[in-house]
């Protein structure tokens, strides 16, 4: 028998609950073949892009049949053929032609990759300008995005990144998301956090400077780094981990901390950027202290 | 003593294991060697990890005196400059203050006020 998963118009991170719930109701499924079910989808951002691929990866690790309906859409169609999303699964779409996307990056990481944040930087670079801080700070966010992956996360199946620009509004996502234990669970491994009592206590600690599930290790800056980084830049960050989403909103006149519950909790973490290309990026020295070097 | 960052390292700049060799390396000649060069030659590293672990840690044992005195930085791009100084800044307030708040200041043990 055939699951058919009905996905919104919206596949952003703002939809997250409705997302979640679709991929949850695909991984706990009983059927033998599970249908996304696009053909209403008209925006997907690298959100609902790394949690389609991730959830479409779990089924078929159940040895469950991953298929999809492609969007009515073009635009949408052209998104998706543009990643190679189907020869990216071996799934089964009917129809849908690849053309090649240089805006949009998609890809499964069973290990970092050194060359991915360069290869990134050098295809944004054709289509957007950047400043100097950007480009910096963004190879900044993915390094420290893939080390949290692979040294906290204990994911079997490594994680997704997606990382996308757009031209019009001098705008780049990126997100990363790994389907491991979660920000709660790999904090409560460390005996002084053993204290914390939800998702949304666990994510707020984890972007402060100096935590880290790392046992007698002093570490725990990359987020930090990346949250001033986005405060700077006037963007947006947004974790979700287990039950909980925090949103670090630095785009508008006042700052604004958004807090949301998941109704079905996402085992793993995701982690979206929203970063202005044109806009500061560099963030240290915000005092007039000497510099060491 | 000079450190070639390129040669290394081979672009593995990301983590905080492959910046502790760096560090390893210092450790074991520091009382030896005069100073360091090291040389980045322009590759841009964006690492918080890799240039903590190789010279963050650097600043809970020694003074930003000694550290200026033995290292010396070349070819290093501005962001990575930057993202230096912070980390050593950063690393530099902690010796300060201690693990908990107390400085571990010689003849300057205070502790922080309870809230």
């Amino acid at each position: 028998m055939d699951k058919i998963l009905c996905f919104p118009k919206l596949q952003t991170v703002a939809f997250s609950n409705a997302l979640i719930n679709l991929c949850h109701s695909a991984r706990t499924s009983t059927e033998d073949t599970i249908i996304f079910d696009l053909s209403k989808a008209e925006f997907i951002t690298p959100f609902g892009l790394v949690l389609l691929a991730g959830t479409i990866s779990e089924c078929m690790a159940q040895n469950k049949k991953a298929k999809y309906r492609r969007p009515d859409k073009s635009q949408a169609r052209k998104f998706l053929s543009g990643i190679g999303f189907n020869q990216f699964f071996k799934i089964v779409a009917n129809g849908g032609q690849t053309i090649a996307s240089p805006n949009v990056q998609l890809k499964r990481l069973k290990q970092i990759d050194y060359l991915l944040t360069d290869r990134i930087l050098q295809v944004f670079g054709y289509s957007l300008s950047m400043t100097e801080g950007v480009e910096g700070s963004l190879k900044l966010a993915l390094n420290e995005l893939m080390t949290n992956v692979f040294d906290h996360s204990e994911s079997s199946r490594g994680c997704y990144v997606c990382a996308q620009s757009y031209n019009r509004s001098k705008k780049i996502r990126l997100c990363i998301a790994d389907f491991g234990m979660g920000i709660l669970a790999a904090l409560k491994r460390v005996p002084k956090y053993e204290h914390l009592r939800n998702d949304y206590e666990a994510i707020k600690l984890s972007v402060q400077e100096g935590i880290t599930s790392r046992i007698g290790k002093e570490a725990g800056y990359g987020l930090t780094h990346i949250q001033r980084f986005i405060k700077v830049n006037q963007g947006k960050m947004y974790i979700l981990s287990g039950n909980g989403k925090i949103l670090w909103d630095y785009a508008g006149v006042k700052y604004r901390e958004k807090r949301q519950t998941m109704h079905n909790a996402f085992q793993g973490a995701i982690i979206e950027l929203e970063i202005n290309a044109a806009r500061e990026g560099l963030y240290f020295l915000e005092s007039e202290r000497e510099q060491i070097f | 003593m000079k450190i070639d960052i390129k040669e290394l390292s081979k672009k593995r700049t990301v983590t905080r294991e492959e910046g502790e060799k760096i560090q390893k390396i210092l450790n074991k000649a520091w009382n030896k060697e005069e100073n360091f060069i090291i040389d980045f030659n322009n590759v841009l590293v964006a690492s918080v990890s890799f240039l903590d672990e190789a010279f963050g840690q650097l600043a809970l044992r020694h003074t930003k005196e000694d550290l200026q005195k033995k290292l010396k930085f070349e070819n290093i791009v501005d962001y990575d400059k930057a993202l230096l100084n912070d980390i050593l800044y950063s690393r530099l307030r902690q010796r300060e203050l201690g693990e908990d708040g107390a400085s571990i200041h010689k003849g300057k043990q205070r502790t922080r006020k309870s809230a």
